[in-house]
């Protein structure tokens, strides 16, 4: 596994071996790093709308939702302190990573 | 999949069955605190005395202890006075006695450990609890699924930073004007927990559950040097604070521990008193267990070259060699057999409870330097405090300034201010302390500036002396 350490004020994208994560962070400071494909057709989950009243996000292609306990168990471990988010990566731990900034739409 | 066994978030999500109101939290309060083991005897160290350990009641109804502190707060007057007390809630578990004349201390040690003494300690204990560590709630969240093999790597890598990381404390008392000072002040700041070394583990010695019970166990019976007086872990202690003159005596520097200090030691307490936070206490163990193989090979050459052959170092020796033994039997035979049987719902927990331990420390570590760092130039403290004098503040009287006079030989309990300070004496001495034997005679117009969070106390030195205490606005110590 690969760990991998940044400051979410400067990064919420990850490319981990061609795979795409972004970080989802939710008001109460509670943040996740989930894959950014739907399950359903491969949608940019990043782009999608977050719903505070269900807690869940919606994919901008077909509407799938997917509420935070889904996410979760999708997510990738991860452990914020401050600014700062730890991932463990299911990957080798010489797999590329490439870290960058991009609009997150689920997080305002 | 043993995720589904038990989900996270169960285990964050107390029962609040009862918590005392606020005019109750006034009344516990007051009532522990003044309790007169803990009022001020007059002596800055408390030789032959474990019970004595003053905690200045008469600042405890200004505190909000309802109100969480922030991170930025993890020093201040209030939380100072919160883990004071918190230590000594704790500590009523456990039993002290002096190591002679118990006769003179037989009052103080029924005072300490009486029943309603303790049942108003325990009332005020978890508001203070939230009070002090609420804020690592804010500052650290654990998300995501996760497997042994996740777990292991991120402590893995937390490891391998930490083994390529200097000791910032070492390098501030390396290179202090008067190491030896430091150095003593590091020993003592350790004191407030090693002399008492495991004791927060052994609360998880009774119950049932398992080989794991019995794998702990072997843990604590080499913290107890196993029943061999001389190699308990808080034994070589006391003989290196007796290899460089200080007292071995429990808490004799009370008054010298920094809350940050005692934040290291209550966070045990905290999570070993609290039976739900058992598998945080794993993660915190496992962090020191394995850190402290690095950590104290560092701090046994840190302190052989301040002191030489003087100090006895075989407390540290002894860490760096069965920590190693420690974090690998913390690991294979505590955290990964419980979370084949408990679930992977139990790792976010382990895992919290590392990073609040590895946070609570570096935390710890700023704080000691920051403190090293004003004593050991505590005569340029008092130059600036001249420079500021001659100015407009100095003269100032607001109505946050104050102005005290004390009789000779009064002590003032050590403490904390939340802004930066000045002191200026009208008339007499004042022996302004900023560690243990450490000190700036302050005789008339003389001052010296305390930056916030800066432990200190004062004691009389003529027959009587009047001086202004003046807070500073923010950016006067810096521009100084």
């Amino acid at each position: 596994m690969r760990v991998v350490s940044f400051d979410t004020q400067e990064v919420n994208y990850l490319i981990v071996a061609s795979e795409p994560y972004f970080v989802l962070r939710e008001r109460d400071g509670q943040s996740l790093v989930t894959h950014d494909r739907c399950p359903h057709r491969g949608g940019p989950l990043h782009l999608g709308m977050w719903d505070s009243k269900t807690r869940s996000l919606r994919c901008p292609w077909h509407g799938t939702a997917f509420t935070h306990m889904a996410l979760s168990r999708r997510a990738v471990p991860s452990v914020r302190t401050g600014a700062w988010l730890t991932v463990v990566l299911p990957v080798s731990p010489d797999s590329p990573v490439e870290l960058s900034k991009r609009q997150v739409l689920a997080n305002g | 999949m043993n995720r589904e066994r038990v989900q996270e978030g169960q285990l964050s999500q107390p029962h609040k069955a009862w918590m005392v109101d606020k005019e109750g939290l006034k009344r516990a309060l007051k009532a522990y605190s003044t309790n007169p083991t803990f009022a001020n005897h007059g002596n800055l160290v408390s030789v032959g005395n474990p019970y004595r350990r003053a905690l200045r009641p008469q600042d405890i109804p200004n505190f909000s202890f309802d109100v969480p502190l922030a991170r930025g707060e993890f020093s201040s007057s209030s939380a100072l006075a919160a883990q004071r007390m918190l230590l000594n809630i704790y500590e009523g578990d456990f039993l002290f006695l002096p190591p002679k004349g118990f006769s003179a201390t037989a009052k103080d040690f029924i005072q300490f450990y009486c029943g309603p003494h303790r049942s108003a300690g325990e009332s005020v204990r978890p508001v203070l609890e939230q009070h002090v560590f609420s804020f690592l709630d804010s500052e650290i969240d654990v998300s995501g699924a996760w497997s042994e093999e996740a777990m292991v790597s991120f402590f893995d890598a937390r490891f391998r930073a930490a083994e390529q990381s200097s000791s910032a404390v070492g390098a501030a008392i390396l290179s202090a004007a008067r190491p030896t000072e430091a150095a003593r002040t590091f020993l003592i700041q350790l004191a407030s927990d090693f002399l008492t070394e495991a004791s927060a583990m052994a609360r998880y010695v009774p119950g049932n559950f398992g080989q794991v019970q019995s794998e702990l166990f072997k843990i604590l019976i080499d913290e107890y040097g196993y029943g061999v007086h001389q190699t308990k872990h808080s034994t070589m202690f006391e003989a290196a604070l007796d290899s460089v003159g200080l007292s071995s005596h429990v808490h004799a520097y009370w008054q010298f521990y920094l809350s940050s200090s005692l934040a290291l030691s209550n966070y045990f307490h905290f999570v070993t008193r609290n039976k739900e936070h058992f598998f945080r206490y794993l993660g915190a163990l496992y962090y020191t267990e394995s850190t402290l193989v690095h950590v104290t090979r560092q701090q046994s050459r840190m302190l052989r070259v301040v002191f030489g052959d003087q100090i006895d170092t075989r407390y540290f020796d002894e860490h760096t060699h069965i920590d190693r033994h420690h974090g690998r039997m913390v690991i294979e035979n505590l955290i990964k057999p419980l979370v084949r049987r408990c679930g992977e719902g139990i790792i976010p927990q382990i895992v919290r409870g590392f990073e609040e331990f590895r946070i609570l420390q570096d935390m710890a570590d700023e704080d000691l330097v920051a403190q090293l760092h004003w004593s050991d130039r505590r005569e340029q403290y008092k130059e600036m405090a001249g420079k500021i004098i001659a100015g407009e503040i100095g003269k100032g009287r607001s109505a946050a300034t104050q102005t005290l006079t004390e009789r000779s030989g009064e002590l003032s309990v050590t403490h904390v201010h939340d802004c930066d300070e000045l002191i200026v004496v009208e008339s007499g001495v004042l022996e302004l302390l900023t560690g243990y034997d450490q000190s700036v005679r302050l005789s008339t117009g003389e001052g010296i500036v305390i930056p916030r969070h800066r432990l200190h106390g004062s004691i009389v030195d003529s027959e009587e002396c009047r001086y202004r205490i003046v807070p500073l606005p923010a950016g006067v110590v810096c521009a100084s």
